[in-house]
């Protein structure tokens, strides 16, 4: 199974593409290669899931753990799952709580509205 | 033998009787009779006697000088010896009237002590001592003579020969030493001085096993024991001790002394120090030798990274797809020939469908394994993207360094339809058997990959159930005296076990290679499509993580092939592969096992079991906590029943929008 994620910078924004299937079998590798991709002057990520076809639920739980790191560290994380396809359900069906957009462009232009709108201000803590 | 006195004696009473006679004629007849019996003695001497008047001339002589000088002589005529021809001991001749009995006569003495060579007429020389005396009358004048010669011929042979190995034995470089029987050493040349370090006197009287190192020692008796039953020893190579400690490497060759009547009396030792070559022969045995071992080793080195690079290459086992079947086997020229750079796999692609790969890169060793190593790698890759196979073979082609030549074969098999898309890059063509045993090759061919690019053409064909495909590397075919009867071959084995188990089939392929013939290796990977059983799905994968790739793409096919909604499917098949995550990340035994999945088709109802040997559990803070939420979410029932043998984990779902239609 293909264990290596496509990983692109556009406007500091990460853009990563999961391969076609995730599963136990290259989980690690792609933890690794996503955690690695997040350095410290990106100031979003979407995952793109628009390739891939199968997604266990470690998948899934990584998707989560970013979620929250990137909450914290007030990054924007959005991913790019076509609205209509199986694993749009399954993300449904598991309660995954991250924005999705049905192409990369689209999940852009939604995080760059965000940040270059009103100036970044820190969010207050609870 | 005679002495010369005492026939004086007999001729001084003789002379008395003469002197008598002349006035008695009882004088005279006592003399005749006295003469008679003189000569009567002289007959019966066996040395060689004659007599002469004063003049030298032959008066009488015997039968033993008739045997000594090889003639019988002239009474009256022969003068001064009996012999034919005379010589002095230098070999010069010597005249007749020169030799001892001439001399004796003419100057009215007796010689002794001289020697002189008789030649015979028939050539043959004798070494004598002649004995000349003259005779005399009552008032002392010399009246004639008498001599007997003595041969002496065997006692001068013998010390000449003497001398000669007296010379040979001292001035060898060879160390000569004579030892009696009891193992003293009794004669001790310079060659043994200078081998041994010892001196004449040093080592005469001294036992010889002084010169054995400690662990050599017995060998003596050995010697002796054989040397006693007369065997000679020659050329026995063995370990001698210097006065000074060195030891030597010497070659021993030692032989019985007999004295002329034939027993033992003594033993000769030639030694013959061969350390130089033994020092040689040692060197050139041991360069040799280490020269062996590094290219063994090497050769060994080298086999054995090849053979772990192949082994880690080739499929470690062939992947389980539901519905097909799958044999492969590898066959090696021969145990001592460099690994070849023969391979094949077998990978699953999304949707149903699993890559083929067989392929041969040109040369063995390190080089080719690596070779195909890479070549393997990037046809996965590639075909993983899922680029058709003429285009996975092209960017292969692209990659590939010059001067590497491979040929391959890559299919892709859409394991629902049997629709096979393939290319050919100078590989032999795959082989068709239908299930009526009728067998066609899958023509279709472009060249070899030899690096840089060409367009590659697909080609696809349909593979019916139950049909098989034979793919293999040239191995197989070219041992046969032309490809084309090695074709032929093939495809005839291949109807006739047509029907047979795909094993068996591929054991009788591989069994129709002679031995002998096998020059190269040989691969072979061998696929059947099974027809499937909508109504049920089995099988057994081991605990490890690629089962689940495995388990999801053959369990989807199965719900395809009974008809069950693509949504439908998409839900069972994640439901049931995280079950199967969860037995193989808290597999019971890491090392092994396995576990079982069943699933039943019953109209709009699918059930399935998930049974292994181990402890199912499902923590909630982790993935499996994930992982079961989301099987409670998928389906309609979940039950985990512990037993005492393992857990089976029962899902059952409805097929929704198969009930919605």
């Amino acid at each position: 199974m293909i264990s290596t994620i496509q990983i692109r910078s556009q406007h500091g924004v990460i853009v990563a593409t999961l391969p076609p299937e995730t599963d136990l079998n290259n989980i690690q590798d792609v933890r690794t290669q996503l955690i690695a991709s997040l350095h410290a002057s990106a100031t979003a990520l979407i995952i793109d899931l628009s390739n891939s076809t199968y997604l266990d639920s470690k998948g899934i739980r990584l998707l989560m753990e970013l979620e929250q790191h990137l909450q914290t560290s007030q990054q924007p994380f959005r991913l790019v799952v076509p609205l209509e396809s199986h694993l749009a359900r399954l993300l449904d069906i598991a309660g995954v709580p991250i924005a999705r957009d049905e192409s990369v462009a689209a999940a852009l232009q939604s995080i760059l509205r965000t940040t270059t709108g009103p100036p970044k201000t820190s969010r207050s803590l609870p | 033998m005679i002495k010369p006195f005492s026939a004086r004696e007999l001729l001084a009473r003789i002379r008395a009787l003469l002197d008598k006679a002349r006035f008695r004629r009882v004088a005279r007849r006592a003399l005749r009779d006295g003469e008679r019996r003189f000569q009567e003695m002289i007959d019966a001497l066996p040395a060689a006697v004659y007599l002469t008047d004063a003049e030298g001339r032959l008066t009488h002589f015997n039968q033993a000088a008739v045997e000594f000088s090889g003639r019988v002589p002239e009474l009256g005529t022969d003068q001064w010896c009996v012999s034919w021809k005379l010589y002095y001991p230098d070999g010069t001749p010597m005249p007749h009237d020169r030799c001892p009995m001439a001399v004796a006569l003419k100057e009215g003495r007796s010689v002794r002590g001289v020697e002189a060579i008789a030649e015979r007429p028939d050539g043959k020389r004798i070494w004598f001592e002649p004995f000349p005396t003259p005779l005399r009358d009552s008032e002392g004048r010399v009246i004639g003579g008498i001599n007997m010669l003595l041969d002496i011929t065997d006692r001068k042979r013998a010390s000449e020969a003497q001398g000669k190995l007296a010379a040979i034995v001292e001035f060898s470089d060879d160390a000569i030493i004579g030892k009696d029987l009891a193992g003293v050493i009794t004669s001790w040349n310079r060659g043994a001085e200078r081998l041994f370090g010892y001196t004449e006197q040093e080592a005469i009287g001294r036992p010889v096993t002084m010169l054995f190192p400690p662990e050599r020692l017995e060998e003596e008796p050995r010697i002796l024991e054989l040397i006693r039953r007369g065997e000679p020893i020659e050329h026995y190579e063995t370990v001698r001790r210097r006065k000074d400690g060195t030891l030597l490497d010497i070659s021993l060759t030692v032989s019985p002394v007999r004295d002329e009547r034939g027993p033992i009396v003594g033993i000769s030792k030639i030694a013959r120090d061969i350390t130089a070559r033994k020092r040689v022969e040692a060197a050139l045995r041991e360069s040799e030798e280490r020269r062996r071992r590094d290219l063994e080793r090497a050769l060994q080195t080298e086999r054995e990274i090849t053979e772990t690079i192949q082994r880690s290459l080739l499929p470690e086992r062939l992947p389980q797809i539901e519905g097909i079947h799958l044999a492969a086997r590898y066959i090696a020229a021969s145990p001592e020939a460099a690994v070849g750079g023969d391979f094949y796999d077998v990978f699953n692609l999304p949707n149903d469908h699993i890559g083929l790969v067989i392929g041969d890169v040109a040369g063995h060793g390190v080089q080719a394994a690596s070779v195909m190593g890479q070549v393997r790698t990037l046809v996965r890759a590639y075909g993983h993207e899922g680029h058709p196979p003429a285009i996975v073979i092209d960017r292969v082609n692209r990659l590939l360094g010059r001067g590497e030549m491979v040929t391959l074969l890559y299919l892709v098999l859409d394991t629902v339809s049997g629709h096979l898309t393939y290319a050919n890059a100078g590989h032999p063509p795959p082989l068709v058997i239908a299930p009526d045993g009728t067998a066609r090759y899958v023509y279709g061919v472009d060249p070899p990959l030899v690096g840089g690019s060409h367009q590659y053409k697909n080609f696809s064909t349909t593979v019916a159930p139950t049909s098989t495909v034979i793919l293999y590397t040239d191995g197989l075919v070219e041992s046969e005296k032309s490809i084309d009867r090695g074709l032929t071959r093939l495809a005839e084995v291949s109807t006739e076990n047509a029907a047979a188990e795909l094993e068996d089939l591929a054991n009788a392929i591989v069994n129709t290679l002679e031995e002998a013939e096998r020059r190269d290796d040989v691969a072979l990977l061998a696929f059947r499509l099974q027809p499937i059983d909508p109504k049920l799905f089995r099988t057994v994968l081991p605990n490890v993580p690629h089962s689940l790739p495995t388990l999801r793409y053959s369990f989807r096919r199965w719900l395809e092939a009974g008809g069950v909604p693509e949504q439908d499917a998409f839900d069972i098949v994640v439901a049931c592969c995280e079950a199967g995550t969860n037995v193989v990340e808290h597999a019971y035994d890491p090392d092994g096992g396995s576990f079982e999945i069943e699933a039943r088709r019953d109209r709009d109802r699918v059930v399935i079991w998930i049974r292994d040997k181990g402890k199912w559990r499902a923590r909630p803070e982790n993935g499996g906590g994930h992982g079961l939420a989301i099987i409670h979410q998928l389906m309609d029932s979940v039950e985990v029943i512990q037993g005492p043998g393992g857990t089976t984990v029962r899902l059952e779902r409805r097929l929704r929008l198969l009930a919605r239609v």
